[in-house]
């Protein structure tokens, strides 16, 4: 523990450079202020992606509503206190009637429903993300950001019958419109920034800003020109266009100024995948510490993800493993590589602990929800999935494994996360009748 | 339009032709929904119109193929993000053209006269809306780019055009107008028209001699569409069909994202797989000219090696390879396209080959015969001792509910069991000798993929397969029922020519579906 805190400590001066406070107390990263204070505001969500489920002896804690840390989940420990794990979570709209676990259970995962199969007619539903993206847009200038860290390959067929999408996102915006992720990190930080150059004076961006309009509103008029001409099938393309355009001119509208994105340098290309995970964690934390945006989603793989961990010393394809057909060496892989991703994960809540938000820190005012496709990857269940839930303290506290009854539907977390989030909603996705009980400190 | 340059030679030989419209009535059609361009048509379009590389489309999102064509997917809705992105990479392209001396010159066509600068830059926007857009804009709409543009500050003016006309979703989609009544079909306007041709063949935009084409509404003409096929893949922009087109269908784009793993296949690395997307290239290229049959892209008995690819086939180093030369195959028992150590790279594991991915290559890619899914059951896989990929696979067959696809699947899977994960040659596996015959269920018997591939070639699905993947990558929609007449003359045409690729590409831009629109119901 107490090398694991050093080495995160001094990891963050590291990639913080000097820009956070050095050397707090280590109580203090641990707990800050986050349960006494007052109402958070804003609140953001964060939704991570770890694909072909894991190996749930290893994962899953010990039956003690106290968290006693799973071995697949050591890495938590510096953060263990502000993170809750759950048993007994089902996804059961995941599950397809035909095989295809993997693309079903992916387009499932944010939004509880059962995705269509077909190549071209997707169909599931709007995603837990974007239900909350539509209730806060206007209040950053990007309603919602999807990374990842695998972009997929541009031909072949992903998963029987089901068309790719439904396997490289997992955001989704209506239920026809899935939301494509960016996985190169200079792109995402230039977009982030909105193309603004955090070196320029504040006149350059001002006459960048003044330009841009006068772009927008030649754009603009051209969509007016073909919205007169067009039938009902081309209309729906050309008003997500305009859609997009809109959110355009609400960044230029917007007031001048990156806040503290203005310290920030744009990342290179990354040398490896422990490299891109992370640049991506650090731009995550860099969207919500300026506040660019409230609803993130991040993809570590595609669903079936065939990613080799060889900088693990662990032969074979992640995928190829989560079928390991009772292969003792297999299943060894794969617990090294759910150790690893929970380690990616506790890296980017110890990030946002770092970081002060209010009179709080990020984490405090963040939900992040990580959760996977499928529970057991090698026998594709949709029951018992592995679901972590961090930040929000002041809401539900946290160092808690709360146990469900096996098949209780995920999707009551997300009511319960939405009403969290200041929603009103009392249900989601096709399951989610209600809010999960037992969760909340105050219900 | 740029200032006259004289009717190309094609043009005028369309305009000697009598004049033979088509068909005043335009036969049925199923609806076609409006087609963003892909990233890699947006990244050629750009090269060909503004003399740049799009190097930003590099880190574009992927387009998720569907039908396993981008082409397809991209008649989805575009996201915010999206566009968010395309401003950027407008932006970024705009820069780069006014900096690049050569981009520059070509845009400025013509240089404005300080006294009376505007002909000139109504000249100058007209001949980029026209290239970016694939059509000429309207009086409106050069008006409204023009305004951009204060001729004392003729690169800043200009730098608002181009970022405007690579943001407008005139560029960003192409888009069809409806010109009957909704739900009737119509004959496509020519730049359309011209826009399916040049998209379909180049993965980009419309040249000069097809927007003139276009211009005087000869592009309709049957002869005039096959003398242009010609032309076209004659171009080096014919290079956008063989990525485009077979790089999708044969896979080889995928090689992209295809990892190995360093200490079992010391030999694969970024230049190795280069060179085998390039030798797959080459394989595909020799097709584009009239007089072939393209059962030989899979009995073909030579193949295309340079000094990367030399090591993969043991080529003893005297020989010297280095560019890219043609082999004989013979001694390397190696046929066609199916040993191509690209292919049999992208149709593997990480660490191992894959049987079942070859096997399933074959029967979805080159004989559209995909077998039904796996039963559910089949996820948990039960443990295995077996040293050989044909011994596991046994035990699996032994399994009911895997039997029935697993004896189609396995035998042509396991004719490939020579060729290891990077597509090198060996013997044995784990010590125990390679055993690749195999026999197919209606029958027929073979020693190994050499002896399968006349087996494939004569399936008459081998060409129905092809003319169905060409139509859909064409269409960039799937195929419904009303096509199916239209596919069955596409495909008839293709083999009375001998199964010709090129008479198969006259056929497709000859047909109806690829003529004629459907007008939309209103929004």
């Amino acid at each position: 523990m107490k090398s694991a805190t050093r080495h995160a400590l001094s990891r963050r001066a590291l990639l913080a450079g000097g820009a956070v406070a050095v050397g707090l107390p280590f109580l203090d990263v641990l707990r800050p202020s986050a349960r006494a204070a007052g109402p958070v505001r804003p609140r953001r969500l964060l939704c991570y992606f770890v694909p072909n489920g894991v190996r749930g002896d290893a994962w899953f804690p010990a039956p003690d509503p106290d968290l006693q840390l799973s071995p697949s989940l050591a890495a938590l420990a510096p953060v263990k206190d502000r993170v809750i794990v759950f048993s007994g979570l089902a996804n059961t709209p995941g599950l397809p009637e035909l095989p295809g676990s993997h693309a079903s259970g992916t387009a499932a995962f944010l939004t509880a429903r059962t995705a269509r199969r077909s190549e071209v007619d997707l169909h599931v539903g709007v995603s837990l993300d974007q239900r909350y993206a539509a209730a806060s847009a206007g209040a950053t200038p990007l309603a919602s950001l999807q990374l990842g860290c695998e972009g997929g390959g541009s031909f072949g067929a992903c998963d029987i019958g089901f068309g790719c999408a439904y396997h490289r996102s997992v955001s989704w915006s209506s239920p026809t419109t899935p939301l494509p992720k960016l996985t190169s990190p200079r792109l995402a930080f230039d977009v982030l920034l909105a193309g603004d150059d955090p070196s320029a004076g504040a006149a350059a961006r001002a006459q960048r800003r003044a330009t841009r309009r006068s772009v927008l509103d030649v754009v603009l008029a051209d969509v007016r020109d073909l919205e007169s001409d067009l039938g009902a099938g081309d209309r729906v393309r050309l008003d997500a266009y305009l859609d997009g355009l809109r959110a355009l001119e609400r960044q230029v509208d917007a007031p001048a100024g990156l806040g503290a994105c203005t310290a920030a340098s744009p990342p290179g290309e990354p040398a490896d995948f422990p490299a891109h995970v992370d640049m991506m964690t650090e731009l995550m934390v860099l969207a919500l510490a300026c506040d660019r945006t409230r609803a993130i989603t991040f993809m570590l793989g595609n669903a079936a993800s065939n990613r080799a961990y060889s900088f693990l010393g662990v032969e074979g394809g992640h995928h190829d493993l989560s079928h390991h057909a009772g292969d003792a060496g297999k299943i060894a892989g794969l617990r090294q590589v759910d150790a690893w991703q929970a380690a990616q994960f506790a890296r980017l809540l110890q990030r946002l602990a770092d970081t002060p938000d209010g009179d709080g820190d990020l984490l405090r005012s963040t939900v992040v929800l990580l959760g996977s496709d499928v529970g057991d990857g090698n026998s594709h269940t949709h029951h018992d999935m592995p679901v972590l839930l961090a930040g929000g303290d002041d809401l539900w506290g946290g160092g808690r494994h709360l146990v469900y009854e096996t098949g209780t539907p995920l999707a009551r977390l997300y009511v319960s996360i939405l009403q969290a989030l200041g929603l009103p909603d009392t249900s989601f996705g096709e399951d989610g009748d209600g809010p999960l009980p037992g969760l909340r400190l105050d219900a | 339009m740029r200032p006259a340059t004289g009717l190309p030679r094609a043009l005028l030989g369309a305009l000697a032709l009598s004049a033979c419209a088509p068909e005043p009535v335009a036969p049925p059609v199923p609806e076609a929904m409006v087609r963003r361009l892909t990233a890699f048509e947006y990244a050629s379009t750009v090269r060909d119109v503004l003399g740049v590389e799009a190097t930003l489309t590099r880190e574009f999102p992927v387009d998720a193929p569907a039908l396993g064509f981008d082409t397809v997917a991209t008649g989805g809705p575009p996201s915010s993000l999206l566009v968010q992105i395309f401003q950027h990479s407008a932006e970024s392209l705009a820069d780069a053209a006014l900096r690049s001396g050569s981009a520059r010159a070509a845009l400025l066509v013509c240089t404005p006269d300080p006294a009376d600068p505007a002909p000139c830059l109504r000249t100058i926007v007209e001949s980029l809306l026209t290239r970016a857009w694939r059509r000429p804009p309207s009086s409106a709409e050069l008006d409204r780019y023009l305004a951009l543009v204060d001729p004392a500050e003729l690169d800043a003016g200009l730098r608002l055009v181009l970022e405007a006309a690579l943001l407008s979703p005139h560029f960003t989609f192409r888009w069809e107008r409806d010109l009957g009544a909704p739900g009737e079909s119509h004959w496509l306007d020519d730049y359309a028209l011209a826009a399916r041709l040049s998209y379909f063949l180049w993965s980009s935009a419309p040249d000069d001699e097809l927007l003139a084409l276009a211009a005087v509404g000869r592009l309709q003409h049957e002869a005039t569409l096959a003398e242009q096929v010609a032309r076209m893949l004659a171009d080096p922009r014919a290079a956008g069909f063989v990525d485009g087109f077979a790089g999708q269908w044969l896979y080889f784009r995928g090689l992209d994202d295809i990892f190995r793993d360093a200490h079992r296949y010391p030999r694969y690395d970024d230049a190795v797989r280069d060179s085998m997307r390039e030798a797959m290239r080459r394989r595909f290229r020799e097709f584009l000219v009239p007089g072939r049959d393209l059962r030989d892209l899979l009995l073909d008995s030579h193949a295309h090696v340079d000094a990367e690819l030399a090591a993969l086939y043991y080529l003893p180093d005297e020989l010297g390879v280095d560019e890219f030369t043609r082999i004989d195959l013979e001694p390397h028992k190696r046929r066609g396209l199916l040993t191509e150590p690209g292919l049999m790279t992208v149709l593997a594991y990480p660490f191992a080959s894959s049987p079942t991915r070859r096997g399933r290559f074959v029967l979805e890619q080159l004989l559209c015969s995909p077998l039904p899914p796996p039963p559910p059951e089949a996820a948990a896989q039960a443990e295995s001792e077996a040293s050989t990929a044909r011994e596991r696979l046994e035990q699996h067959r032994a399994d009911p509910a895997c039997a029935g696809c697993h004896a189609i699947l396995d035998p042509i899977g396991l004719a490939f069991e020579h060729f290891d994960a990077i597509g090198a040659w060996r013997g044995s596996e784990h010590g125990e000798l390679i055993d690749a015959a195999g026999q197919l269920p209606t029958g027929e018997r073979f020693a190994d993929v050499r002896e399968l591939a006349p087996i494939l070639a004569g399936d008459p699905r081998f060409t129905r397969c092809v003319a169905t993947k060409v139509l859909t990558y064409a269409l960039g929609r799937p195929l419904v029922t009303e096509d199916q007449p239209v596919l069955e003359d596409i495909h008839s045409q293709f083999v009375a020519a001998g199964r010709d690729l090129v008479a198969l590409l006259v056929a497709v831009v000859q047909s109806d579906p690829f003529r004629i629109r459907r007008a939309q119901e209103p929004a």
